[in-house]
């Protein structure tokens, strides 16, 4: 069970090329972080792994399947994207029935487990019979975490999954990241919240200019400053302080 | 010209069925400086920036306040009862939502603002140029701007406020989808303005305020938890970790404070970039 992606390039129609000869692979159990500066293809690299956009040329294999020719109905049975913006795709009137969308519609078994596991992991089963317009915007954003877990898919990949979370949703994120993981689901994740994200990371790609500059041990990569520093990124002020502060 | 923010008991709650979202609060905010509002979801961030933006009441009519708000000389008795902007500009949470999408390119929506303001200078570019090259959206002048990444649209949305100058500036956690590249751009921007602006940033963390903002204040359920200078906030830091993630700088607390209370041109390094004085 993986997702591979064989020299892979893609340009938007009548665009210049976005994503050049990316190779990498994920694996279940194991949690891809994906980083780069605003712009560079990372939600578009998202969008190719559920078969939304295809390869302009090169592979996307989910669990070894082709998403040049699967539909993507068959390709939610085994990865779930969630979007950057969570008014992308939340539509139903409650919590509970946006929730239940995805493992109802992929005819899973065991649509009540499913979603209860995920309200109760994302902490909104107090709330499911409310109107998701009525969450604050960070619980929103569980929400379509709580979605993607629901769906029962083997590998999940989220889009900043951690803008505008507080405190709270943090932790209950924190934790449902090891509940996850436990469960030998296969995470990738888009972010730019080094802080919360790298210790729960096992491999880190860095994207710089629409190519991968980094693909490699995610205990590693804080040491990478130059390719960091190449990739226009920065690493959070803590981070950097320590560096400092250690002399 | 910058104007002083003062807020005197003030309440608010939606309608008299619901509790309060903001209660008794008591804050001022000197002209020209900026203060970082943190704090848990629900906590009552973004209300307070749609009272002090004149919004709240167009977007809830039925909303019952107390209290006073003071916004430079102009003295409000409860909820400002019209939007203030240019007066008083807001860059929103959910920046998707400040884009119009009227224009077919970044560069018309933020000529936009200027029209709709009837501001628009003679030549728009020697003003909107500057502003898109300073916040590093320079080479997305001709793009569509319901099409831009989440961090691009976040930094567009900004523009849509800053071109118009507004004397009081209220960002919403302004760098929720942005990378830290941008962030210090942000950073930068907002420290240049502060002689001619006040500015209030809400946010769930600590890091992005610290080094621009003056005052700290920490809200919870609608209550004034904490308001003082980041210094005072480092010190004290402990007391917040159940609300704002601190983790990651709860370790360094202790050499912080050490270094920066040295006469060592690292520690006023340090003190300057953290903001202590």
């Amino acid at each position: 069970m993986s997702i591979e992606l064989r020299n892979v390039s893609f340009a938007y129609p009548g665009g210049k090329p976005v994503l050049r000869d990316l190779s990498f692979s994920a694996e279940r159990g194991g949690f891809l972080l994906v980083i780069g500066q605003n712009g560079v293809g990372k939600s578009t690299l998202l969008k190719l792994l559920n078969g939304i956009l295809k390869p302009t040329s090169g592979q996307v294999l989910i669990n070894g399947m082709d998403t040049a020719t699967q539909p993507t109905s068959r390709l939610a049975k085994e990865i779930c994207v969630t979007f950057q913006n969570p008014a992308d795709q939340i539509f139903a009137p409650t919590i509970r029935a946006e929730v239940e969308f995805g493992p109802r519609n992929l005819r899973r078994e065991n649509v009540g487990q499913l979603v209860d596991n995920a309200l109760s992991l994302c902490e909104l089963d107090a709330l499911s019979s409310h109107h998701p317009y009525d969450l604050p915007a960070a619980q929103r954003k569980l929400l379509t975490v709580a979605s993607a877990i629901a769906s029962g898919a083997s590998f999940l990949a989220f889009d900043e999954p951690s803008a505008g979370l507080s405190q709270i949703e943090r932790s209950i994120f924190e934790r449902l990241l090891s509940a996850l993981k436990k469960e030998e689901r296969g995470l990738i994740v888009v972010s730019h919240d080094l802080a919360l994200l790298l210790p729960y990371a096992t491999t880190v790609l860095i994207l710089a200019r629409g190519e991968m500059t980094y693909y490699g041990d995610a205990d590693a990569v804080t040491q990478q400053r130059e390719l960091i520093r190449k990739a226009g990124l920065r690493l959070p002020l803590p981070y950097r302080l320590e560096k400092l502060l250690g002399k | 010209m910058a104007d002083r923010i003062n807020i005197q008991a003030f309440s608010l709650q939606y309608s008299a069925a619901t509790p309060r979202v903001l209660s008794s609060l008591i804050l001022e905010i000197p002209r020209g400086t900026c203060c970082a509002i943190l704090g848990p979801t629900g906590a009552g961030k973004s209300s307070l920036l749609h009272c002090l933006a004149g919004t709240m009441r167009r977007h809830h009519p039925e909303s019952l306040s107390s209290g006073s708000i003071q916004i430079g000389d102009r003295l409000f008795d409860g909820l400002p009862p019209r939007v203030l902007f240019p007066a008083v500009g807001l860059a929103l949470q959910d920046p998707h939502v400040q884009i119009s999408g009227v224009r077919d390119t970044v560069f018309g929506e933020v000529l936009f603002t200027l029209e709709n303001t009837s501001q628009v200078p003679e030549d728009p570019s020697a003003v909107i140029v500057p502003l898109l090259r300073k916040l590093g959206i320079d080479h997305l002048a001709d793009r569509k701007p319901t099409t831009l990444s989440g961090g691009e649209t976040q930094r567009v949305a900004l523009a849509t406020i800053l071109v118009a100058r507004p004397p009081v500036l209220l960002l919403d956690e302004p760098t929720t989808a942005m990378d830290l590249a941008a962030q210090e751009r942000l950073r930068g921007i907002l420290r240049g303005m502060k002689q001619t602006t006040t500015i209030i940033l809400t946010d769930t963390q600590l890091d992005f305020a610290l080094g621009i903002c003056d005052q700290i204040v920490v809200l919870e359920q609608g209550k004034v938890l904490f308001d003082g200078s980041p210094g005072k906030f480092l010190r004290r830091m402990e007391e917040f970790r159940a609300l704002i993630p601190l983790e990651s700088w709860l370790p360094m607390k202790q050499n912080i404070l050490r270094l920066v209370e040295k006469p060592t041109r690292f520690g006023s390094r340090l003190a300057a970039t953290l903001g202590i004085r």
